[in-house]
């Protein structure tokens, strides 16, 4: 069962490690994100940082209090300010120290300084994300971390809320289905749940190359060991102007039938996200939403290459095919699994604003509300976890012998792309994809593990 | 040779103080607008895929400056560069800034052809995904493809329903004619792969005559026939000894923090789809390593010439160009300092291609790279080395260096995409069995 190439976290590392890595909290429906830039005065902030590091809830389950979960993210500008030396900072990969909103070309992001949070001028220190089982719950804990936070001087973003926790994204699909499975919690992944090196997650432990990754050390503790590298992304979504352009190229396709139009809309939708709206896969499934692939045992039962190389059933260009190719990334099925499984992060988003019911949204009409994704991604490397993913696989217009064709979902921050869908004689090729997601800032932080808040806490002078 | 892809490398000493400073400046100004500055168009080059100006400095300030020129072009080295005068006399402008050129003098172009081939050197090994078919071939290939969508995808769109796969086909090379009648459409193949078979078994027999002779000469000189396969054999045993001493003894840099990238490096990476490399390490000291460097880049050029010819060096898809030039130090009197230059010309990010080389190529690339300076631990050659990723890309980046100006002649085409267009056209005007014609019309 066990994989003697994978270590395993101990007891002991359990109650280290931040709950979030192992869990997304889905029992407690509703959360809070405050993003925060310290003040000035260090000794403050890591008074702050002290009392608030007994409130942060561990993976182990007897640490955990009964209700409330309170997780902690800095940003190498975060551990600036407490005082971390910059020579320990130093020691953080390149790519988290310069930033997300640097990596605007890499990301084919919108532009940085027209974000919401963590734009060029807007640096963001800390976040502190907050679970609840209540609403109320949820109120009077953000209330309470802000007010913790502005007492210790820092400036606090205005507050990002989401709830209840809902299956679906807002586009009105099942969503973060496809998670690498982790060693160390549960005993054994679900069926297609690729195992990963807990080191492609967790700094301190062997990674897929059998090898532990750079690590900042202070001293003689290592603020790395535990932690995990996350990924902030605040993605706007519009609900309207994504399922009223498959309606409008479902009746160019259709012809006038309201039915046959309607069942095409789905149908495209699910073509260009690579799912059905349950969550079933296309492979599995390819001409209906049959929700009986929507179990848990079944969500990622399947692999490309033997029934579907050339994507008549999944489009190589869908969404979900590109964020993880499985087995179909080239070469053979090890060689592609091998490779794609080096690039794994585990997701932990939530979504934001009211819904827009389908029907609604394929009028096309919009409704003029804010609504969409808190992205949220942990890795053990940001360059080789998201960064990739979104650049080399998403963004990237020539994805596996396309052409011109970023990913149709997240992949263009402008202008209209165009979407293959392989059919027999010949593909049917959408145009004029518009933006329908759109980055509103955020942020690359690290997730200590209890022992490094600690350690951070304490100060230089410890 | 068949082969018509050539790969020039140029290195010209840069003189310093305003010599250097004044063509600073002009490569910035050419970088800063490539199709319409006032010195120097790169599309102005006939028949180039790709080229470059980069400056190498020496970090220890030992070895002069030197003006780097990467192209890769059509047709042989001397008419191309003969070309280049004729057509892009303005390139002197560039070279008016190095040591030894006299101003004026590509409008003799004998002399400017001497000028730049005493300065050009041969790579070590040269590897391109598309050996041998030329850029307007590339060109004209993207745009039949382009109008094949076009005829598919906008009005008057054909009526495909119903109608049999062959005639689909018809259908679209007629239209494809009558609206581009200029394209070429020829039905040709430029890439033969019976070449990479019949390369193969040229390359088995010459190992036959090879052995045979070993074995033979002896027998016909007489009583000493022992003599060269011993000394083979001999030579063989202490040179894989000599390599195992030095691979336990060499140092590897140990890296604690990652390298910090030259602005100048990340100012100009990450573009959509094409991005270039250049990286330079100093060779590990000794005529062993160089020795033995040559060797492995000979072998390597060797394959990438008549086995891996279409488009994968050692499973890695994505790279359109790539060389490895040794630049041997000729000074006297000091201890020789030979450097390896490394150019490549690739799609993608630099975490992808980095991520290709361990997870393709790992074994090419130790084999390689671990006669430079401070290469990650190896083994027997080709083992470990560029398998410890962390190591091996913080490496790369302690060694690479800025490109002051870069231009593509097939911008927006990847590998797969280049080749995908060669294989849609030499098939578009051309009866195809029932199975191709399937893949063919998926392609599209």
């Amino acid at each position: 069962m066990t994989d003697p190439a994978i270590d395993l976290p101990s007891e002991a590392d359990l109650e280290d490690i931040q709950g979030i890595v192992y869990t997304g909290w889905t029992d407690h429906p509703w959360s809070g994100f405050l993003f925060a830039r310290l003040g000035p005065d260090p000794a403050a902030s890591r008074a702050w940082l002290d009392s608030l590091r007994h409130s942060v809830t561990p993976v182990a389950k007897r640490c955990r209090r009964p209700h409330g979960r309170l997780q902690i993210a800095l940003s190498p500008t975060g551990f600036a300010a407490l005082e971390v030396p910059h020579d320990v900072i130093a020691m953080m990969p390149t790519e988290a120290t310069a930033g997300m909103a640097s990596r605007q070309r890499a990301l084919a992001d919108s532009d940085p300084a027209s974000w919401q949070l963590g734009g060029p001028s807007d640096p963001l220190d800390v976040l502190v994300m907050v679970y609840t089982r209540s609403e109320a719950d949820r109120d009077r804990d953000v209330a309470r971390e802000r007010a913790a936070l502005e007492a210790a001087g820092a400036r606090v973003h205005r507050s990002e809320l989401s709830g209840p926790l809902v299956k679906t994204e807002h586009f009105g699909f099942a969503d973060g289905l496809s998670q690498p499975f982790l060693s160390g919690q549960h005993t054994a992944p679900r069926a297609g749940e690729d195992r990963v090196a807990t080191g492609e997650i967790l700094l301190g432990y062997r990674n897929a190359y059998g090898k532990l990754p750079l690590t900042p050390h202070w001293g003689d503790s290592d603020l790395g060991k535990n932690g995990t590298y996350l990924v902030f992304r605040k993605l706007q979504q519009n609900v309207a102007a994504f399922w009223g352009w498959l309606a409008d190229q479902a009746r160019g396709l259709a012809g006038d039938d309201p039915a046959a139009v309607a069942q095409l809309t789905e149908q495209l939708g699910a073509k260009i996200m690579g799912r059905w709206l349950s969550g079933a896969s296309l492979v599995l499934s390819p001409d209906r939403d049959d929700r009986a692939f929507a179990t848990l045992d079944q969500l990622n039962a399947f692999n490309y290459l033997k029934h579907d190389a050339a994507g008549l059933r999944c489009p190589i260009a869908s969404h979900a095919r590109r964020a993880n190719p499985r087995d179909a990334r080239g070469g053979d099925e090890q060689v592609s699994k091998t490779i794609v499984n080096r690039h794994r992060i585990i997701r932990r988003g939530r979504s934001y604003g009211v819904p827009m019911p389908v029907e609604r949204a394929i009028t096309g009409r919009d409704d003029g509300a804010e609504r969409g994704l808190y992205f949220i991604c942990l890795q053990a490397s940001i360059a080789r976890g998201f960064e990739f993913i979104q650049q080399t696989w998403l963004a990237n217009p020539g994805f596996l012998g396309l052409h011109r064709e970023p990913d149709p979902i997240i992949g263009h921050a402008g202008g209209a792309c165009h979407i293959t869908i392989p059919a027999d004689p010949v593909r049917i090729r959408l145009a004029n994809a518009p933006t329908v997601v759109t980055n509103r800032g955020g942020g690359y932080f690290f997730v200590p593990s209890l022992t490094a808040l600690a350690r951070i806490a304490a100060g230089p002078y410890a | 040779m068949l082969d018509t892809t050539q790969a020039l490398t140029v290195l010209a000493e840069v003189a310093d103080g305003p010599p250097r400073a004044l063509l600073e400046r002009r490569l910035a100004e050419i970088a800063r607008d490539l199709e319409g500055n006032a010195i120097f168009c790169p599309g102005a080059l006939p028949d180039t895929h790709f080229m470059r100006f980069v400056i190498i400095d020496d970090p220890h300030r030992e070895l002069p400056a030197l003006l780097a020129w990467e192209t890769n072009h059509d047709r042989r080295t001397d008419e191309y560069l003969a070309e280049v005068a004729r057509r892009v006399p303005s390139i002197e402008r560039v070279f008016e800034c190095c040591v030894g050129y006299r101003p004026g003098m590509i409008a003799q172009v004998d002399d400017w052809v001497g000028w730049i081939k005493q300065r050009s050197y041969p790579a070590g090994a040269f590897y391109t995904s598309y050996r041998g078919v030329p850029r307007n071939r590339i060109l004209n290939d993207r745009d039949v493809h382009a109008a094949i969508r076009a005829v598919l995808d906008e009005p008057p769109r054909l009526a495909l329903g119903g109608i049999p796969p062959a005639e689909i086909q018809r259908r679209i090379c007629e239209e494809v004619k009558r609206r581009r009648p200029r394209l070429d459409c020829a039905a040709r193949l430029d890439v033969e792969p019976q070449l990479r078979l019949a390369a193969l078994v040229a390359i088995a027999l010459a190992i036959l005559v090879v052995v045979a002779a070993i074995i033979a000469l002896p027998v016909l000189v007489g009583p000493g026939w022992l003599a060269l396969p011993a000394t083979l054999v001999v030579v063989g045993v202490a040179g894989y000894g000599a390599l195992r001493r030095r691979e336990c003894t060499d140092l590897a840099t140990a890296y604690v923090r990652p390298v910090d990238v030259a602005p100048a490096v990340r100012a100009a990476e990450d573009q959509v789809t094409q991005n270039q490399l250049t990286h330079i390490v100093d060779i590990k000291p000794g005529v062993f390593r160089l020795a033995l460097l040559w060797l492995v880049l000979r072998s390597i050029d060797l394959l990438a010439r008549f086995y891996f010819v279409h488009g994968a060096l050692g499973g890695i898809t994505a790279i359109h160009f790539a060389r490895w030039v040794i630049l041997r130090d000729t000074r006297t009197g000091v201890p020789r300092r030979h450097r390896l230059l490394f150019f490549s010309n690739y799609d993608g990010s630099w975490e992808s291609y980095l991520g290709e080389f361990i997870d393709r190529a790992a074994s090419g690339l130790t084999a390689v790279w671990s006669n430079t300076r401070g290469f990650p631990a190896t083994e027997r050659l080709l083992g470990l080395g560029a398998r410890d990723e962390e190591a091996f890309k913080q490496w790369t980046r302690e060694h690479q260096i800025a490109t002051q100006v870069w231009w593509s002649g097939v911008p927006d085409q990847t590998v797969q995409n280049v080749i995908d267009d060669l294989w849609i056209r030499s098939r578009l005007d051309r009866g195809l069995a029932d199975h191709e014609l399937a893949s063919w019309l998926r392609k599209l």
